[in-house]
């Protein structure tokens, strides 16, 4: 019945999204823009070549960050207020904030493969490791996505604030980009798994988990008034 | 709960318990110790005068002043002492060749007795450097070999707090930097659980406390930065070295200025108490993933951390617990009494808008 529900809320998401081409549109511009501002602003000070793995990593992350914030916290803006009501008698919280973290998981992961597109193309690939770095961008699209779905949801609640959505969301993000970040680091470095990413990987997942556990025990009472 | 708050005893032994601990900690002496020692290495065979300096220590009022070096469980007596005030001495030292070539390279530990203070004792005071013919100045054959250890140690008679190295007077700060934190994070406890109550009950005053105990915590909190970086210029060099635990801290207290942002952007009574309940309770876990896993999976300069013993009998002494957990105790209390002010004013003004 849950998963019914939340399929079929999933798949309304979706439609909805592809009504409005231009929130997705929008999204790649502002991902494509976000890389060529990096580009010029390293290519024009002579320093792409200098640009260390790291950093590559880091800068990647941060324009992940960034569009996944205006992407995501915006979702919960989008539909009218009247029509929270309509699905308020249709249909369980638990539903609806399921099918909002899967479509927003879902949208995330696009999002890095279109960030990772773009930025093999313009400001190059140093990932040596691809399944370590795969898995990084599978944990830490579900720990940005799902993070970023229920502080949308807060924020939404307190008059559509977007400020408010950084605001709450940046200092929560830290952990996760401390692991993310190390892990990218690791992908980078050398081209097997050590222990170290392992136990990374194993906390970014039970970060994530962690988050499903929260957004599913408090979502209900934010949707309420 | 808030009938607790409101009675009054309470309050007076919260200031009876800081009386005790501002007062007894800021007065009792620290134990004597060893302070520094010159030259800090020398050359085997050869007959040094070091320099000493102690700290809070009677050199010339005591009898029986020993001065041993202890290299593992050896002890080499030193050939003359000389005191020339009370925190400071001098000591001719030499090893004979022959006993010495296999101690080269190894540091020996300073050890000194006497009946006023104590055994006291400075680790890896000097550092036996290899033989060289030009400095030798006595002759190998006239140095005693290691020495009995003589006299009975003899336990310290007055109270003290303990003498280290780096902390110095600064370990007086046990008492008012370490209870912040353990105030801060009981008190976040507190309005998390007040939280969940509001969100199960619905009852105004629960969101109320939760609020006022948040503004609490971030008080403390900010004494506890405060009072951190006074220690960490001190003992680390700086007021922000690099360290978890600190970076934690600050983002832990950005998480709880953020609830406070939140609070602040909603208008609606109901509205602010759910919203800002839930927040709260998403924020205690990341909180104590900051402060507690975080640190712990990185080295960090804190006790506890990376190896370092947190409260073991190294950092902790009986002395030093005598009003270590009287301050936890009693910064905590002071804590839910301004938390009770709080919720009353609010509650008044709650009183007052609703008639």
């Amino acid at each position: 019945m849950l998963f019914n529900t939340t399929i079929s809320l999933f798949k309304k998401d979706l439609l909805i999204e592809f009504r409005n081409k231009y929130v997705i549109g929008g999204i790649a511009l502002y991902v494509l823009s976000s890389v060529m501002v990096i580009f010029f602003s390293l290519n024009y000070n002579e320093s792409l070549k200098e640009l260390s793995p790291v950093i590559w990593g880091i800068l990647f992350w941060l324009i992940i960050l960034f569009s996944s914030i205006n992407a995501i916290a915006n979702g919960f803006f989008r539909e009218p207020e009247g029509r929270a009501y309509y699905y308020y008698y249709l249909t369980s919280p638990q539903a609806i904030i399921l099918s909002k973290l899967l479509y927003n998981f879902i949208f995330t992961i696009l999002l890095i493969s279109l960030a990772f597109m773009v930025f093999s193309v313009m400001i190059g690939d140093p990932v040596s490791n691809v399944p370590l770095f795969f898995a990084t961008a599978l944990l830490g699209g579900t720990g940005y996505s799902f993070l970023f779905t229920l502080m949308g949801a807060i924020a939404s609640r307190a008059g559509n604030n977007a400020t408010l959505v950084a605001v709450l969301g940046f200092p929560i993000i830290i952990p996760l980009l401390i692991f993310i970040t190390k892990l990218t680091a690791a992908s980078i470095g050398n081209s097997e798994f050590t222990n170290e990413a392992f136990k990374n990987m194993a906390l970014l997942g039970a970060f994530d988990v962690m988050q499903l556990m929260l957004a599913y025990v408090l979502f209900p009472y934010i949707w309420r008034d | 709960m808030i009938e607790i708050l409101k009675k009054t005893w309470w309050k007076y032994v919260t200031v009876l318990i800081l009386l005790y601990v501002l007062i007894g900690g800021l007065l009792v002496p620290l134990a004597p110790g060893i302070a520094s020692i010159y030259p800090i290495n020398f050359a085997s065979d050869t007959a040094v005068e070091f320099t000493f300096t102690g700290y809070n220590t009677h050199f010339q009022d005591a009898k029986d002043l020993q001065i041993w070096f202890k290299n593992g469980t050896e002890f080499y007596c030193a050939d003359k002492t000389e005191t020339i005030t009370n925190e400071k001495a001098k000591v001719t030292f030499s090893f004979p060749f022959r006993n010495t070539q296999k101690l080269i390279g190894t540091n020996f530990d300073l050890v000194i007795n006497d009946n006023q203070d104590g055994t006291i004792h400075l680790g890896d005071a000097v550092t036996v450097l290899p033989h060289q013919p030009a400095d030798s100045t006595t002759d190998s054959s006239a140095l005693k070999p290691s020495c009995e250890h003589a006299a009975s140690i003899t336990k310290l008679s007055h109270f003290t707090f303990p003498y280290r190295e780096i902390l110095y007077q600064s370990i007086r700060n046990t008492f008012y930097h370490v209870p912040m934190w353990f105030a801060m994070m009981l008190i976040l406890i507190f309005s998390t659980v007040y939280s969940i109550r509001y969100l199960n009950k619905g009852n105004i005053e629960d969101d109320i406390i939760a609020s006022q105990a948040v503004n609490v915590a971030l008080m403390f909190g900010a004494l506890g930065l405060t009072t951190g970086m006074f220690w960490a210029t001190y003992t680390w060099g700086k007021p922000w070295p690099n360290d978890p635990k600190l970076n934690g801290a600050a983002v832990g207290v950005i998480i709880y200025l953020a609830y406070i942002v939140l609070r602040g952007s909603l208008t609606d009574e109901i509205k602010r108490a759910k919203i800002s309940a839930v927040y709260n309770v998403f924020a205690i876990v990341i909180f104590t993933l900051f402060i507690f896993i975080i640190p712990r999976l990185t080295d960090s300069l804190h006790p506890g951390n990376g190896g370092n013993p947190a409260f073991s009998k190294y950092d902790m002494d009986s002395h030093l617990r005598l009003f270590f957990y009287p301050a936890v105790i009693g910064w905590c209390m002071l804590g839910f009494w301004v938390l009770s002010i709080g919720v009353r004013i609010k509650l008044l003004e709650l009183k007052k808008s609703s008639k």
